[in-house]
């Protein structure tokens, strides 16, 4: 590949070997545009990753929502299975309501429910406080949606912008019907509140590959034989003329075409070099997350696959029992609950030792799972800081700023951290597909990247 | 002037179906637009071979280029690729066993867009009455065909030599291609021929663009293709995945009546006319396949299979208020080859 001045276009170089990067590797590559992947980490898969235990249990990093079409789009669908429940619950006072309409159960949160429809306001909401009080009403904000966000988020409600609450969650009941009800004819997961790219439909549910997560970023890598670098971590990226136009690796300069970051943005903002355009991204934050795999003997412990926990005594937020969902990631009379702690990195939570946190997390959920501590067989903790963005009201015209793009030529910024968006696995894949479209006609000699061009020898 | 039988068809067919397929490489496929060769499209449905459910889980997508309106089988990565293509060689995808077992292959998925299974349904467009009687007539326009090239599968050339006895058409010879047994492509036996008809194939076509030029290039005056409508209202219904034409990743490509505008004219044909016809049985196989995809129980699927007499007449009112608004379920394009066009080259 050659530019239009004849000489030797350099590179496109990605960072991270998550699935954003490998998309993004994949499809330049495809298009025949050089391209070079540099992953700080000694494999692939970032936050996609996963690893099976000498027992048989399989771990992942949070929740994660893969669709068939996803997989089709990948190229995984035979590797997968159809995922043919998936439920979600919130757990209050002991009792479990399915999520959404159950909580209609409740004749409080239902007069609060209609009591927030019926209102018209003028004024918009400015916090996400104020929205959910607006929507929900005050009951069901106060008792359900605001300690949810808190936690999650870390930081309290009136400061947290409206872009909080996902777009999805207001996408009309009727949608959220129709889906659920094609979940239950069909017997599969219908996919109901995990894609914004792409429009929801009942052929369109949840699957999980057979092995485990690492297999979408596995398949994806396998295209990139060569191009991928790992324990490499980029030190730099210099901007020229605003312009990228290389990196630092491992102390060697590297010259780049385009630069595309998967780091989470506040890291980005310390890595350029030659233009402050980026700097005021260094304040903006992630919520850390402590994730508590607990294996127990039995399954179906909750009342369904996810269970939500808004009750502000509870160490932990959202408690994942995969297994009712997935069968295959856990042995026969096993089962593993994913115990969601949020919590910042100097807290005491964050630096309690692994056997503590577990017992922590047992004493609580003896409060709503009979025999929950003869159950118990061990627990392993991972910790990460980047979980998902917090969505601060002190940084959001910076954070529209950069949904519309960064101020660097050949500088992109994808991914969930990359954009710092709270976008789910679907929504990754189709967003950067369409960024590396959009980069593909910004690169010199565009002409050339034609999608009929030859493609690389590796890829057929 | 002779007519070729319907015996003579069918046995010219199993002769084709003997003789070994030429390999077809995936890479060969285009896996994108036809017509304006972009692979940028949107998908409108996650693939699921509705013929071979047990054996394989969903794989592909199915993309629509919004600029011609035509939807085409996603390209899988090297990887599936490459595991398909072994399942080829190994397991004989192409053989006639496997036709007769109805069996695919894993190898079936990438280069079956032209194994025998993906014919279970092409063929059974010219048992429709509208459809033969609108063919019969402008086959019947115009001089008397001397020379006719049929695009089909075997049932579909016997469907049209009987046709064309009905009809009462004369012509001097009847040759019939399987682009099946070519893969994907239409190499004619002979150099000369007037009239061709291409029935149910142009969305399995390797490259629909220059297959009819190909036939152009024969000197092919008049041209008719006969397929199932992607923008008919049972495909609207059944969302496209449900819909019994839908037959991806058999088929390659499927086309809007736009798209079928845009393609016979890149090809060197004038358009003569396009309309859509009714066919009921979209219908009621359609809501077969829903209900058996959606696991409802047999006696209620069934109820839909064959020629239940209430299905029928519900889905025959249902075609009719369809066709009548111009959204039938086939479509029936009659074209006539510019004389001042210059022979086209292949996207």
């Amino acid at each position: 590949m050659t530019a239009a001045n004849g000489k030797a276009r350099p590179p496109v170089v990605v960072l991270g070997a998550g699935l954003a990067g490998l998309t993004a590797a994949r499809e330049l590559r495809r298009r025949s545009v050089p391209v070079r992947v540099f992953e700080a980490g000694k494999q692939i898969a970032g936050l996609a990753g996963s690893f099976r235990d000498e027992d048989g249990f399989v771990h992942d990093f949070g929740a994660h929502f893969i669709t068939n079409r996803l997989a089709a789009a990948i190229g995984v669908g035979s590797r997968c299975r159809d995922v043919k429940h998936y439920g979600e619950t919130v757990l209050l006072n002991g009792r479990y309501y399915p999520y959404p309409f159950g909580l209609m159960r409740n004749p409080r949160f239902l007069a609060s429910a209609l009591a927030g429809r019926s209102v018209r306001r003028s004024v918009p909401p400015e916090s996400a406080r104020e929205w959910y009080i607006a929507n929900y009403g005050r009951a069901l904000a106060e008792q359900v949606a605001i300690p949810l966000v808190e936690s999650w988020s870390g930081a309290p409600a009136s400061e947290l912008a409206t872009s909080v609450v996902p777009p999805q969650i207001d996408r009309g009941n009727m949608h959220v019907l129709r889906l659920k009800l094609a979940s239950r004819l069909s017997g599969r997961a219908v996919a109901n509140g995990y894609s914004r790219e792409k429009p929801e439909s009942a052929h369109v549910w949840h699957v999980y590959p057979e092995g485990s997560l690492a297999t979408l970023c596995e398949h994806l890598a396998a295209d990139l034989d060569g191009v991928i670098q790992t324990e490499s971590p980029v030190e730099a990226i210099f901007v020229e003329d605003g312009r990228a136009v290389g990196v630092q690796v491992k102390g060697e300069m590297i010259e780049a075409s385009a630069v595309i970051s998967t780091a989470p943005v506040h890291v980005l903002a310390k890595l350029v070099r030659g233009t402050d355009a980026v700097a005021h991204f260094a304040r903006f934050r992630y919520r850390p997350l402590l994730l508590v795999n607990l294996r127990f003997h039995g399954r179906g412990l909750l009342g369904d696959v996810v269970t939500w926990t808004p009750e502000r005594h509870l160490p932990f937020f959202r408690i994942t029992e995969a297994p009712v969902s997935m069968p295959w990631l856990a042995p026969d009379g096993m089962t593993t609950l994913t115990v969601d702690i949020g919590s910042e990195t100097d807290e005491l939570l964050w630096r309690m030792p692994e056997d503590q946190l577990a017992e922590l997390c047992v004493e609580h959920l003896q409060s709503f799972i009979p025999g929950a501590k003869r159950r118990f067989i061990s627990a392993r903790v991972l910790r990460t800081t980047i979980a998902h963005p917090i969505y601060l009201r002190a940084y959001e015209s910076e954070r529209l700023q950069l949904e519309r793009g960064l101020p660097v030529r050949g500088l992109y910024s994808i991914g969930r951290n990359g954009a710092f968006a709270h976008i789910l696995m679907e929504d990754v894949y189709w967003r950067t597909l369409a960024q590396m479209r959009q980069l593909i006609t910004e690169l010199p000699g565009a002409a050339n990247t034609r999608a009929d061009a030859p493609a690389p020898a590796v890829m057929m | 002037m002779p007519i070729v039988k319907r015996e003579d068809l069918l046995e010219d067919a199993a002769w084709a179906l003997d003789v070994p397929v030429p390999e077809r490489s995936h890479s060969a496929l285009r896996q994108a637009c036809c017509l304006c060769g972009e692979d940028e499209g949107e998908p409108v449905a996650v693939g699921e071979d509705f013929d071979d459910r047990e054996r394989r889980g969903d794989s592909f997508l199915v993309l629509h280029c919004r600029a011609c309106g035509v939807g085409y089988l996603g390209r899988p990565s090297s990887g599936h690729v490459g595991a398909a293509n072994d399942g080829a060689h190994t397991e004989g995808a192409h053989t006639e066993g496997a036709h007769t077992e109805g069996a695919h292959t894993e190898g079936a998925h990438a280069e079956g867009a032209h194994t025998e299974g993906a014919h279970t349904d092409a063929g059974t467009v010219l048992r429709h009455r509208r459809v033969r009687r609108l063919l019969g007539r402008e086959l019947q326009r115009g001089s008397v065909p001397a020379r006719v090239l049929v695009i089909g599968d075997a049932a579909a050339a016997s469907s049209f030599a009987m046709l064309l006895n009905d009809r009462k058409v004369a012509v001097d010879t009847l040759e019939h291609i399987d682009p099946s047994t070519t893969g994907g492509r239409i190499e004619p036996r002979g150099s000369r021929y007037d009239v061709a008809v291409v029935i149910d194939e142009a969305g399995r076509l390797e490259d629909p663009v220059e297959a009819l030029a190909t036939l152009r290039r024969c000197g092919c005056t008049r041209l008719f293709l006969v397929m199932d409508n992607f923008d008919a209202r049972s495909c609207r219904v059944f969302r496209g995945r449900h819909w019994v034409g839908y037959d991806f990743p058999h088929r390659l490509f499927w086309f809007e009546p736009r798209a079928v505008r845009a393609l016979v004219e890149r090809a060197g044909f004038e358009l003569e006319s396009l309309r859509t016809v009714s066919a009921p049985d979209r219908w009621t196989r359609s809501t077969h396949r829903f209900l058996r995809d959606w696991s409802a129980p047999p006696w209620l699927a069934n109820r839909f299979a064959g020629r239940a007499f209430g299905a029928t007449v519900l889905a025959s009112a249902l075609e009719a208020l369809a066709t009548l608004s111009g959204a039938g379920s086939v479509l029936v394009a009659t074209c006539r080859s510019r004389a001042d066009e210059p022979t086209p080259v292949s996207t």
